[in-house]
């Protein structure tokens, strides 16, 4: 029987990548952070924030190569989410960032086009221009009248080719993310993500899909074309990174870790998410293209209702 | 069954087992003395207070506390509930709704201007907004919830 086909997207532009890390104020982490620090004996996930502002938080499957957006946009949720949970921040969380939107501004106006009839696909450095220069949209948000309910692969084909319309872009500008600095090795990931950054990771390796005991999957030659978000690390005897799939809720199966010790994974991570040893996080970094996010301009506040209730 | 024989059936209940006791209403608790500062935030509550009838102002006293218990004992034990300003007021209302409406059968807008005042003291101190509920703000909350239930006793009258 054929596998299931599982759209992947990431297509290298080395020396487009390396324009855009130069043209940063603080091209890496080391340079943008050096005073972050990782503990190194705590695991840090980033999932129970996004748990914490959506109880019934939900990924999709993508549907063609848009992996770029759906890695970006899973990294803006964890972004976003702990911005609020760990660090306090009084935004409102409205709904899934749209991956379609941070797709299209890769593929288009991140790259000063006005048009992409090129194949499928994108790459790290684009939509880290997108999203700190154009923004993204979300999911259940009304933008004048157009409330986007659904995923759709057709609107990522379209826009991906057109770009973000036009009358959607103001929003989008609205929010945008502070700053993507490249991450290069797994040390500089655990800085990263202790500090609540996730990482948008892109690179051609591949896995098994099936975790092993402890939780992880291994690395194989199956040469995945692929963007996807790093949301977790762990130490202790077998360090690693938490894997973010963009495949759909039951792309990986097996024993789990959920980073939380005496706590299940959650369902809805459970099956799209492993964890990925650190010498093979240190290959898939190494390629250049592979970015940390923080600041994320949210959603300011919704005023309660009355706090009585119509009771008193 | 008519109306006689009820009556005569009420008669020969009490007769036998005496007066039924009356509802019980809550006797007041010891109450702590808020803070100046937290004296100020509920002056708006201690105008009302002084319209409401004793049993009322008692029936407040006994919100107010066990509603501060409520929050101050959240997340010692197990997973904090109240984690956000939604599910501080959420928690709130069903306290009201509990001790207000069920337990004391009052009814909404029993005295003018009382919510009002409650929603002005809790939207001034804890916030208007929809957000994460911080320690200090939970400690506000805390601290605002034994307050009321001071003004409650109407000593500054």
């Amino acid at each position: 029987m054929a596998a299931p086909w599982r759209p992947q997207g990431y297509v290298p532009n080395p020396k487009a990548a390396e324009k855009y890390v130069s043209s940063l104020k603080w091209p890496t982490l080391a340079e943008a952070g050096p005073e972050l620090k990782s503990d190194d004996k705590r695991d840090v996930v980033l999932w129970p924030a996004i748990i914490r502002v959506k109880p019934n938080y939900s990924r999709v499957a993508q549907a063609i190569g848009s992996c770029v957006g759906h890695g970006f946009a899973g990294c803006i949720d964890a972004l976003s989410s702990t911005e609020i949970v760990v660090h306090g921040e009084p935004e409102d969380w409205p709904g899934r960032c749209l991956e379609a939107s941070i797709y299209a501004l890769s593929r288009v106006e991140a790259r000063g086009l006005t048009r992409n009839y090129g194949g499928d696909g994108s790459y790290g450095a684009a939509a880290a221009e997108a999203v700190t220069n154009w923004g993204c949209l979300h999911y259940d948000v009304d933008y004048n009248g157009t409330i986007f309910k659904e995923y759709s692969g057709t609107r990522e084909k379209q826009w991906g080719a057109s770009g973000l319309p036009d009358e959607l872009e103001p929003f989008a500008k609205r929010r945008t993310v502070k700053t993507a600095t490249l991450v290069t090795n797994f040390k500089q990931l655990c800085d990263a993500i202790s500090s609540g950054y996730p990482v948008a990771q892109c690179s051609q390796q591949g896995f098994v899909f099936k975790r092993d005991e402890d939780g992880f999957c291994k690395a194989n030659n199956a040469g995945w074309s692929h963007c996807t978000a790093f949301i977790g690390k762990r130490m202790g005897k077998r360090p690693g990174a938490l894997y973010w799939q963009s495949w759909g809720p039951k792309s990986n199966s097996g024993p789990h870790y959920s980073g939380v010790p005496g706590k299940e994974m959650h369902p809805a991570f459970e099956g799209c998410t492993f964890w990925v040893d650190a010498d093979v996080v240190d290959r898939m970094l190494a390629g250049r293209d592979s970015y940390a996010l923080s600041g994320y301009k949210g959603f300011p506040p919704r005023k309660l209702p009355r706090w009585t209730g119509g009771v008193l | 069954m008519n109306l006689r024989t009820v009556a005569a059936v009420v008669l020969l209940a009490v007769g036998l087992f005496g007066v039924p006791p009356l509802p019980a209403i809550p006797t007041s608790t010891s109450v702590q003395e808020p803070s100046d500062e937290m004296k100020t935030a509920v002056k708006p509550v201690l105008k009302v207070v002084s319209r409401m009838s004793p049993i009322d102002r008692l029936w407040l006293q006994n919100i107010y506390e066990n509603f501060a218990k409520v929050v101050a004992s959240d997340g010692i034990v197990d997973e904090p509930v109240v984690t956000s300003t939604d599910s501080l007021r959420a928690t709130h209302i069903a306290v009201l709704k509990f001790i207000w409406k069920g337990m004391a059968n009052n009814s909404p807008s029993k005295y003018e201007g009382l919510a009002e005042a409650i929603d002005e003291v809790m939207s001034g101190v804890i916030s208007d907004e929809s957000r994460p509920l911080t320690p200090e703000m939970r400690k506000s909350a805390v601290e605002l919830c034994r307050a009321i239930a001071w003004a409650g006793l109407g000593k500054d009258q």
